[in-house]
């Protein structure tokens, strides 16, 4: 578990239920996540709410927040991935 | 449409419910009372929130809260805060107003979706009647499901008044309940979590409240019997083992044990099972606690590495990691029994010392007033606190005999639990005597609750520690603000023997132990409720042990007479970091 945590742009592609409120109940989550946001995307179908964000910060910051995300009832698949590594720390 | 969600509660085994009814909810109180449901009418809503958390605690299902819009549902908000911080499961059913008006500003409207959206495991507010009966059942499902935590279901007024038959209705809400289903332990990772607690010098088990959840205590004995492993626990762990076995050194932390902090503080090797290691429990998490190797079991997998970063960490439900655990280590290891009796002979002189500080003291010291309440109190009696240094002294010196009768608010720590939280636990087990240890402070913010007391013949014990102050303040005021005593201190109003005799509860203000042990038992024998006052001196009532904020548990301020006790164990010290002087 030891690790080395990788500062960067993320990506969080959230899948889940429940419309606006989902995404609210979403938001209000990654508030809670030290990361700074880039872009956050939302589209509504039936049944279905797709979110896309961009976030600046470390790894273990973003895995957490992930982790959270998946442990939501509304929410059905969360999967995040760095697309730039900016800088690298061992912790 | 309001009975059939009286049915489908009715359907999922509820047959009480707490709270207070107006406009947008008076519909669902008259269904509820035509399914014969027993309704407990509180006098705030935030009462009808910490009964329904305690009952939860107690019965291991949802408690269910019920209030009407706005006000009524914003008060419910620190009860329901309350649940989601300590993982306790209760299910707050709020009535809105009719979706005709949304958004406008109605009278009693208040979006009570958003305002408790972050303090919920989940809400949902109900838009069309057929949604009404997966709404509800999910809501209860996912209150225990898992991690426990509290729902909230918002009903508007037009709904529940809809003409409304079920047919083909589905259970649930389209929600994915196996994600609540904890993985099975990776074997990888616990053959390594045994090596290392196999081949450590002072492996400690650290105890959060998730091993009272998953039923996990005889577990955790047996390792640490077998390891021959001191136990430490949070605040809230207290109730997951009994702190008479041996091996258990109470809670560790900020107001924790002295035995405890030292021996959570010189372990090589923690096992922590069910906690988020808070900084209550661990002081600070670096330099001295990353320094550890941390084997970490947590059913929630945001939990693991959130705050300190485990050697080993085991996304599992902890009795399932425990018995993998259990088959990987060997029946009996040798272990030398050097560092335990090194704590024991720390809990020795801290006894003796308090015994010492006790016979000083003016008025009652409140640690032997616990003891001598628990002297007569059953072993299956329910302890309930209220927030304070009572709760504080109540962490160190009560002793939880068996798992799930310690109820206290830890991770929120919202005075003002006490008394509606008794109520829960009582209304939850009625054949089991119910204290409630409060502080004066903790004691006025609730105890317009005490009607329910008569009203609903549910006899509690409750104790009071007066001491006039809010005095966990105060004694950072003593202790960090350089004695500037600043909006900590109460007058002696009001006087809480009329208060109690006013809701005709016998009230007591005993003059030594003898009289405090034989009300207590006269209170439990008799099953009358009991308001026992007990007089503190607020200059005297500072509560030792104490690690101030951000410091490490072996600098703790401790007990007079204790200022020459070495708390790092005298083989650990050539490993440990030099340890900064304590401001």
């Amino acid at each position: 578990m030891r690790e080395i945590r990788v500062y960067g742009l993320y990506e969080l592609e959230i899948e889940a239920w429940n419309g606006i409120d989902a995404l609210m109940r979403i938001s209000n989550m990654a508030r809670r996540a030290k990361l700074s946001y880039q872009t956050l995307n939302a589209t509504f179908e039936p049944g279905k709410l797709r979110v896309r964000i961009t976030a600046l910060g470390d790894g273990f910051e973003t895995r957490w927040l992930a982790a959270k995300l998946e442990k939501m009832p509304e929410v059905y698949r969360v999967e995040a991935r760095l697309l730039k590594p900016l800088e690298a720390e061992t912790y | 449409m309001v009975d059939h969600a009286a049915r489908v509660l009715k359907e999922l085994g509820v047959r009480e419910v707490f709270g207070i009814t107006g406009g947008s909810i008076m519909g669902f109180f008259d269904a509820l009372a035509l399914e014969d449901f027993e309704i407990y009418m509180f006098r705030h809503e935030q009462g009808a929130a910490h009964a329904a958390d305690a009952y939860g605690r107690i019965k291991g299902k949802p408690g269910v809260a019920l209030a009407t819009s706005g006000p009524g549902a914003t008060n419910l908000v620190t009860g329901i805060a309350n649940a989601y911080f300590d993982s306790a499961p209760m299910l707050a059913i709020t009535g809105q107003v009719p979706t005709a008006v949304f958004g406008r500003d109605a009278f009693q409207e208040t979006d009570i979706v958003g305002v408790t959206a972050p303090i919920t495991k989940f809400n949902y507010q109900i838009k069309r009647a057929e949604e009404t009966g997966p709404a509800l059942r999910t809501a209860y499902r996912l209150a225990y499901e898992g991690r426990p935590g509290p729902t909230l279901v918002d009903f508007p007024r037009d709904i529940q008044l809809k003409h409304y038959v079920p047919s083909d209705e589905h259970a649930y809400l389209p929600i994915d309940f196996s994600k609540y289903v904890p993985p099975k332990p990776d074997i990888k990772a616990v053959r390594k979590a045994a090596r290392l607690l196999v081949s450590a010098l002072r492996p400690v088990i650290l105890v959060g409240n998730g091993v009272y959840w998953s039923g996990a205590w005889t577990q955790v004995l047996r390792i640490a019997e077998i390891l021959q492993a001191p136990i430490v626990t949070t605040l809230p762990g207290k109730n997951a083992v009994p702190s008479d076995h041996p091996l258990v050194m109470g809670p560790a932390g900020m107001h924790g044990r002295l035995e405890a902090d030292a021996a959570l503080a010189n372990a090589d090797v923690v096992l922590a099972v069910g906690t988020r290691f808070s900084d209550r429990t661990v002081g600070r998490f670096s330099p001295e606690l990353a320094e550890k190797k941390i084997i970490h079991i947590d059913s929630d997998p945001s939990e693991i590495g959130k705050n300190v970063t485990p050697e080993v960490g085991i996304v599992a439900d902890a009795k399932a990691a425990l018995n993998a655990l259990l088959r990987e280590l060997p029946s009996v290891t040798r272990r030398d029994s050097k560092f335990v009796e090194w704590l024991l002979e720390i809990r020795r002189r801290y006894e003796a010392a308090m015994e010492r500080w006790a016979r000083r003291m003016r008025k009652f010291a409140p640690w032997k007033v616990l003891k001598a309440i628990r002297e007569v109190a059953p072993k299956n009696t329910i302890a309930v606190t209220g927030v304070g240094s009572h709760q504080m002294w109540a962490e160190q010196h009560w002793d939880v005999y068996i798992p799930g009768t310690w109820l206290t608010s830890a991770g929120l720590g919202t005075m003002g639990f006490c008394i509606p939280a008794a109520i829960g636990a009582k209304v939850a087990a009625r054949d089991r005597p119910v204290i409630c240890i409060d502080g004066d402070g903790s004691f006025q913010m609730t105890m317009n609750n005490l009607a329910l007391i008569r009203d609903y013949n549910l006899p509690i014990t409750i104790v009071i520690f007066d001491n006039r102050a809010l005095m966990l303040v105060k004694h950072w005021q003593i202790y960090l603000y350089d004695r500037r005593i600043v909006a900590t201190e109460y007058s002696p109003r009001p006087d809480f023997t009329k208060i109690a005799e006013a809701y005709d509860i016998e009230a007591v203000r005993p003059s030594d132990l003898g009289e405090v042990r034989k009300w207590v038992d006269w209170s439990i024998r008799s099953r009358e409720p009991l308001v026992m006052i007990i007089d503190i001196d607020n200059n005297e009532d500072l509560v030792l042990p104490w690690v101030k904020p951000g410091d490490w548990l072996t600098n703790a301020v401790k007990p007079p007479g204790l200022e020459d006790l070495e708390l790092v164990y005298p083989e650990a010290k050539q490993y440990l970091a030099p340890i900064p002087q304590a401001s």
